[in-house]
């Protein structure tokens, strides 16, 4: 479910690491080579493949949740609705303030 | 996330080709190395560090709304309450209104108000509890669903923007009957609502007809009980059947317009009362608030 029927957590990336750099020069030879499928396997084969790498998938979700979030505040805080002593400096019409005038 | 990525410049080129012959090489730590160390290049490429703060800030935006939990919401509609939680409704109407109020304790699913020849328009509900999913609204009618609230006295008000008077009828007035008639005439009426929790707004409207309507459909379990208060600069004037209101006097006397009721007695609390044998009270009755100016006040007026 995306956001904001549920918070989308994002697990960490990992930079590669000197240990990796084998398989990696394998993994980019097999790609140079338009060997896919073996290129697929040798990613397998890195430790924490999935979090080295920057997929199309990571981007959509990341792009999506941006999208959500726009979409939630915008729906969320339009109008806007501003309790405070002076007048927003940023209130568009439409938008409310409520002016505190005094304390009890 | 301070800084915004770059693309390579032509600047940088000597420095690209160093970084493409270590990755070709696969020498991925000389590679890291010149990238990170290099300030030229400081800003031009984007590692795991960067996509975690990225993402970071998304996760704190998405939980954000955490920050305004227990603070009092401002809206024209009830916002999602937890227990409570309470919030301030938006209310567009004058300072000066006048206010009627029917307690109406009901067995049924539904009260209905009536709206005699007259056209509502530009109607909405609020309800945090749901009650009021069900109504049905015509030109002339209006059904407040009451649903699990059948054991709950249920409220209904009707806020005015003049000063004009509102008028209870008599005759609607008997225990236990199943209608509840507001007389009144060219009054603007901006408000109604049923319950504490449940209103029904509209937009401010003229109401032409001389009365509304609310019938209880035969399901009254108790009396009705119906405040009609009309605030002026110096007078708490009052047409009340069993009623009560409060009130700051601006002056050293109120006035009850009584004329055409039979009252039993009148009360006025805060050292000043008034204790009439039952009678037909053929004119208005002056209750004196001397020495009261500024103080709030309270009157019970009983009605047999």
């Amino acid at each position: 479910m995306p956001f904001p029927e549920q918070i989308i957590t994002f697990p960490d990336r990992m930079n590669i690491s000197e240990n990796d750099a084998v398989l990696i020069k394998q993994y980019q030879e097999a790609m140079e080579e338009g060997n896919l499928t073996s290129a697929s396997e040798i990613l397998h084969q890195i430790t924490d493949y999935d979090k080295k790498i920057i997929s199309t998938q990571y981007l959509n979700l990341i792009t999506q949740t941006v999208f959500n979030l726009q979409k939630y505040y915008l729906q969320k805080y339009s109008p806007s609705i501003v309790v405070s002593s002076q007048q927003p400096v940023l209130q568009d019409n439409t938008d409310l303030w409520f002016q505190i005038t005094g304390s009890a | 996330m301070n800084n915004l990525l770059q693309d390579i410049h032509l600047s940088d080129e000597q420095l690209w080709t160093t970084f493409q012959s270590y990755w070709k090489q696969g020498n991925y730590i000389a590679a890291k190395t010149l990238l990170e160390n290099n300030p030229q290049l400081i800003t031009k490429y984007a590692n795991a560090d960067w996509y975690n703060a990225l993402t970071a800030l998304i996760y704190e935006l998405e939980t954000y709304p955490e920050f305004y939990k227990n603070q009092i919401k401002v809206s024209y509609l009830p916002p999602d309450l937890d227990e409570d939680e309470i919030y301030f409704e938006i209310v567009l109407r004058d300072i000066k209104v006048n206010v009627v109020v029917g307690y109406i304790k009901t067995g049924n699913t539904s009260v209905t108000l009536n709206y005699s020849d007259n056209l509502i328009n530009a109607i909405s509900f609020r309800n945090s509890q749901e009650i009021f999913t069900n109504q049905q609204i015509t030109t002339s009618q209006v059904i407040f669903s009451t649903q699990s609230k059948t054991t709950y006295p249920i409220i209904c008000m009707v806020f005015t923007t003049d000063n004009t008077h509102l008028v209870v009828s008599d005759n609607t007035l008997t225990a236990n009957t199943n209608s509840l008639t507001v007389s009144y005439s060219g009054v603007l009426l901006s408000t109604i609502c049923l319950d504490e929790n449940n209103y029904r707004i509209m937009a401010e409207e003229t109401i032409s007809s001389s009365s509304v309507i609310i019938n209880l459909n035969n399901s009254l379990q108790e009396d009705i009980e119906v405040k009609v208060i009309s605030v002026s600069s110096t007078y708490l004037e009052e047409i009340l059947h069993r009623t009560q209101g409060n009130f700051t006097t601006s002056s050293n006397f109120i006035s009850l317009l009584c004329a055409g009721y039979m009252i039993n007695s009148f009360i006025l609390q805060n050292n000043n009362r008034v204790l009439l044998d039952k009678e037909f009270v053929y004119d208005n009755v002056i209750l004196s608030t001397i020495n009261k100016i500024g103080q709030t006040l309270s009157c019970t007026v009983f009605y047999t």
